[in-house]
């Protein structure tokens, strides 16, 4: 990336801002990576830093870290208050604006802040003589994997639950098994010892039973239809005979009428009815004194008084008359319902012919089926419906056998089917959640190991051919949120640094680290401010610690460092420090009045 | 040192690595990826999606299969 794309602070303005009691204005040249700030203990270097922690961080920078202070009380340059606290920045072309905002630090368009890292001398030894846990949080934001953990532990519910799963269509199939097998003894082990349950079951579910099934479907027509033949036949005869019961009342009546009339019937019944008429004539002429027909002298009283006498004798007749009309009637009712009972004979005989004939049953096939041999027809095949009944129950029978095998054969083949389905799922989740799984911890261990070795790479720089270093870093497995640090030391492993380092290196130690995390969090965009973290070097170790930095410097958009070490005045007077990368800001001594001046600013 | 971390979180890059090597173990459908990373960063993949993606691999290769025809 070049110097013209970097975001860089150009200029930082404190304003009643700790030890700027007046206003401070800062510029810095842009093209330039590295700004050191040389200032001797208490000219203001800290607040300066503590300015660009108010605007990038929103924080109260080293009074944060210090007992006894309170930073809204305490930032404002001595004598003032928060309300006067401004710090101005502009960097990469635009400008920010930090005050405090009730009890908040407020700045605006936080969105846009530029990413300023800045690392102060408490901090170093910290960051090597952190307990685990803290060691753990300063590296949290990088390797914490919370999300990803859930979700591997929803994962292992999931293999959790297949398992069972599975265990469970195990068992279903083994039942579904067991089922066929016992089914198949009970059957008597057809096919055995050739043959297993299974075996025997495909070859019979293979079987085409369709043909079993239209012929006890034709065999069920049939005992229908010879039920109601059989009956329309009955009907029939119970119709013939009572024709011929009421046909034998209707000649015992005749004969009563005969005997009862002495002459024949029907005479008898004519003069019944000439004498009704004579006795209506005389009725209607009382006065009549010769006889309509021969035309002699009668007496009208006296013959009216002989018909009278006829007609009474005659009633019982009259009676048997009407009992004998109403026999006739009866009987032709009855040749009615023969008539009537005759047809729906014919017409269930011929169906019964059919249904023989689709049926194809012996003898029957053979019978004749004309009108006049129906009756004979129906009574055969009523006497062969036990048989007929045999033959459908034993169609029906094989059908039965045949869904029973075929349920059973079904059911193993549904329960083989989902065991498959269940072993792939189960395979797939274990599968997934060995990925899963190794991916994390691989994960963690790839940005632990790029920190250690970016650690103990920068670490050589500033200490090469010395036998010490961070070999590695790990979280702890038994302990959630706790990162361990093994150092080695003279070629002993797993060292505590606290132990054998001496403070120097310590520092170096935790600079190194930090730069490290840097780093990999700024993904080369963050500006990195130092604030006199190189307090316990000799000349050797500051002078390396510079070349260090003059090469890391292109890792960041900005590097500002502040120090009292004159050696690096010194540096600067000898050319040692490339003037095309850095440049240099000095501090006079701070007074109340004058807050914090410059001396003088080197490109 | 690796400069990719950008914007995204662990939980982000750790989700793209591992569904692509779930993917590449022909463990989940292409298909299914976003969702697969959006929900393991999240933290809300549920046995249920767990099943649900590994389940339809063989429906969602043959789906592919017909659209690529």
């Amino acid at each position: 990336m070049s110097s013209s794309s970097r975001r860089r602070i150009e200029k930082i303005t404190l304003h009643r801002f700790r030890g700027a009691t007046t206003s401070t204005e800062l510029t810095f040249d842009p093209q330039k990576a590295i700004v050191f700030i040389f200032g001797e203990n208490g000219s203001g270097k800290s607040s300066i830093a503590d300015a660009i922690d108010f605007v990038c961080n929103r924080s109260a920078g080293s009074l944060a870290d210090r007992s006894s202070t309170r930073p809204k009380e305490h930032l404002p340059a001595i004598g003032h208050t928060a309300k006067e606290i401004k710090v101005e920045l502009v960097c990469g072309g635009r400008s920010w604006t930090g005050k405090y905002a009730g009890a908040k630090i407020q700045v605006n368009d936080e969105a846009a802040l530029p990413v300023a890292h800045v690392l102060r001398r408490g901090r170093l030894l910290s960051l090597i003589d952190a307990t685990p846990s803290e060691r753990y949080k300063q590296l949290q934001k990088f390797i914490e994997v919370d999300g990803v953990e859930q979700s591997e532990q929803g994962l292992r519910d999931a293999v959790r639950v297949a398992a069972r799963t599975l265990d469970d269509r195990l068992r279903a199939k083994v039942e579904a098994e067991s089922g066929l097998d016992q089914f198949w003894t009970e059957e008597g082990n057809p096919g055995a010892p050739q043959q297993n349950a299974m075996n025997w079951a495909a070859q019979q579910v293979a079987a085409d039973v369709d043909e079993t099934r239209a012929r006890l479907e034709r065999l069920q027509n049939l005992i229908g239809r010879i039920d109601v033949a059989a009956q329309a036949l009955n009907s029939f005869h119970r119709a013939e005979a009572d024709a011929a019961q009421k046909s034998g009342e209707v000649a015992e009546m005749q004969r009563d009428a005969d005997a009862a009339a002495g002459i024949g019937v029907a005479d008898a019944l004519q003069l019944i009815e000439l004498l009704r008429d004579a006795r209506g004539y005389f009725e209607a002429l009382p006065d009549r004194e010769s006889c309509p027909v021969c035309e002699q002298p009668i007496v009208a009283e006296g013959l009216r008084q002989r018909i009278d006498e006829r007609l009474n004798a005659m009633t019982t007749l009259g009676e048997v008359r009407d009992r004998l009309e109403a026999a006739n009637k009866s009987h032709q009712n009855a040749l009615v319902i023969v008539e009537r009972d005759g047809g729906r004979m014919l017409a269930a005989g011929r169906s019964l012919a059919e249904a023989i004939k689709k049926a194809n049953v012996s003898p029957l096939a053979a019978l004749p089926s004309d009108e006049a041999s129906m009756p004979m027809l129906i009574e055969e095949a009523s006497a062969n419906r036990e048989n007929i009944v045999f033959q459908r129950d034993e169609a029906q029978k094989a059908i039965n056998q045949y869904n029973s095998i075929n349920q059973f054969y079904r059911r193993v083949i549904e329960c083989e089917e989902d065991l498959r389905e269940a072993e792939a799922l189960q395979q797939g989740l274990e599968r997934a959640l060995t990925i899963v799984q190794s991916e994390r911890i691989a994960f963690t261990q790839r940005v632990l190991a790029e920190v250690c070795d970016e650690t103990n790479r920068l670490y050589a720089r500033i200490h090469p051919y010395e036998p010490l270093g961070l070999d590695r870093l790990m979280l702890d497995e038994n302990r959630k949120g706790s990162l361990l640090q093994i150092c080695s030391f003279e070629g002993v492993s797993d060292v505590a640094p606290q132990a054998y380092f001496s403070d120097s290196h310590l520092d170096t130690l935790g600079f190194c680290l930090w730069l490290a995390i840097a780093k990999l969090s700024s993904g080369g965009e963050a500006i990195v401010v130092l604030d006199d973290v190189f307090t316990s070097m000799d000349g050797a170790h500051f002078n390396r610690m510079l070349d260090l930095l003059m090469d890391e410097c292109e890792n960041f958009n900005q590097v500002i460092v502040m120090t009292h070490d004159r050696q690096l005045l010194d540096r600067y007077a000898s050319r040692q420090i490339p003037e095309d990368k850095s440049c240099l800001v000095e501090l006079q001594s701070w007074t109340r009045d004058d807050g914090i001046s410059l001396v003088e600013f080197l490109a | 040192m690796t400069m990719e971390q950008g914007t995204r979180t662990p939980n982000e890059r750790l989700a793209e690595i591992i569904a692509d090597a779930l993917v590449s173990a022909g463990l989940v459908s292409s298909s299914r990826l976003e969702d697969l990373k959006g929900k393991l960063a999240a933290g809300t993949a549920k046995p249920e999606d767990w099943r649900l993606w590994v389940e339809s691999v063989p429906r969602d290769s043959q789906s592919e299969a017909q659209i690529r025809e």
